[in-house]
């Protein structure tokens, strides 16, 4: 089942369709997003609000079950869902952008974009990954901390393994 | 130890339809260290292309490797110039531009008479001819271009 891919606050421009039976415009309510069967992007698909989700027209099932996900007013993931959403986003890139040689194209794949947006709380699992099998997360690492350790004129494995030094040194891989 | 090499790759007969009427052979294991750039000019150490950070490489003065200047430029350097028939010339080296709005691939051709490609990030294939690779991530061939071969052979093969 894919995850959600993300939930922010929604309390401007909430559409009609969307309120609850109470009609309460008023109350903190969640905009939430989920992917498609084939895992794009998607529209926003409903509220969530308490204890309970709304889905919108086109709402889909599986974002009902995700709910179990979201606990209290406040959006916090357990490292659990984080793990889960990184796995399913690089399964999603990896898949996708197997045959690309630009990596242009390789970056401005969502699932890369959302990996980056997920911040430094992803630099073990994304440092682990490349350990595990080395891919094009450099320009993800670059974005993500700021740094670029490996040496001018780097062939791409040179590259991954001051990275991997990198990880090693501040704790992240093990 | 070298495991053996797959016979067919179901991932790249997706995103290739062609390769699976056509035929292919897969001729290394997959590897995200160099692209089909690299490997059209013998490089099977770096990753061609102009990314800001380091771990990439790409010819300076070569543009943009967004663009088909770019992969134009590099060819030049290499000793290609401007060719207009994907056929055999067995005094001639010829590399084949794919692409769309922007190059995508780039394929060699070998003295046989046959197109090696490494795909993406994937492994290095042989495959018959250049129309089994027209699909929607490689694109169509944007440019052919040749160079002869030194002293009758061929620079690469």
């Amino acid at each position: 089942m894919p995850p959600l891919l993300g939930v922010e606050k929604a309390e401007r421009q909430r559409p009609r369709r969307w309120l609850t039976e109470r009609g309460d415009s008023k109350r903190k309510a969640k905009r939430i997003w989920c992917t498609d069967a084939h895992g794009d992007h998607s529209e926003p698909r409903g509220l969530w609000k308490g204890n309970e989700i709304k889905v919108g027209t086109g709402g889909l099932s599986h974002c009902l079950a995700q709910e179990s996900f979201y606990k209290g007013e406040d959006y916090v993931k357990t490292s659990n869902q984080t793990e889960t959403e990184f796995v399913w986003h690089v399964s999603k890139w990896r898949r996708d952008t197997r045959h690309y040689s630009s990596v242009t194209k390789m970056v401005l794949h969502p699932s890369y974009l959302r990996i980056i947006g997920m911040g430094r709380q992803i630099l073990p699992l994304l440092l682990n990954e490349l350990q595990v099998r080395r891919d094009h997360w450099l320009i993800a690492l670059n974005a993500i901390t700021g740094e670029d350790p490996a040496e001018d004129d780097s062939t791409f494995n040179q590259a991954v393994d001051a990275w991997l030094k990198w990880g090693r040194d501040r704790g992240y891989l093990g | 130890m070298n495991l053996p090499l797959p016979e067919r790759d179901a991932e790249l007969e997706y995103d290739c339809p062609g390769l699976t009427s056509e035929g292919y052979a897969i001729k290394s294991p997959v590897d995200p260290s160099y692209n089909c750039v690299a490997f059209a000019v013998g490089d099977l150490t770096n990753f061609w292309y102009d990314a800001k950070v380091k771990g990439y490489y790409w010819p300076p003065g070569c543009g943009s490797a967004d663009t088909l200047e770019g992969w134009v430029c590099v060819f030049l350097l290499h000793g290609y110039g401007d060719c207009d028939s994907d056929s055999l010339e067995p005094e001639f080296e010829k590399i084949a531009i794919f692409g769309g709005r922007s190059p995508e691939h780039v394929a060699r051709q070998k003295a046989s008479g046959a197109w090696v490609s490494k795909m993406g990030k994937g492994c290095d294939i042989e495959h018959p001819n250049l129309s089994s690779l027209v699909c929607e991530i490689m694109g169509g061939v944007m440019k052919i271009m040749k160079r002869r071969c030194k002293n009758g052979r061929r620079v690469l093969e």
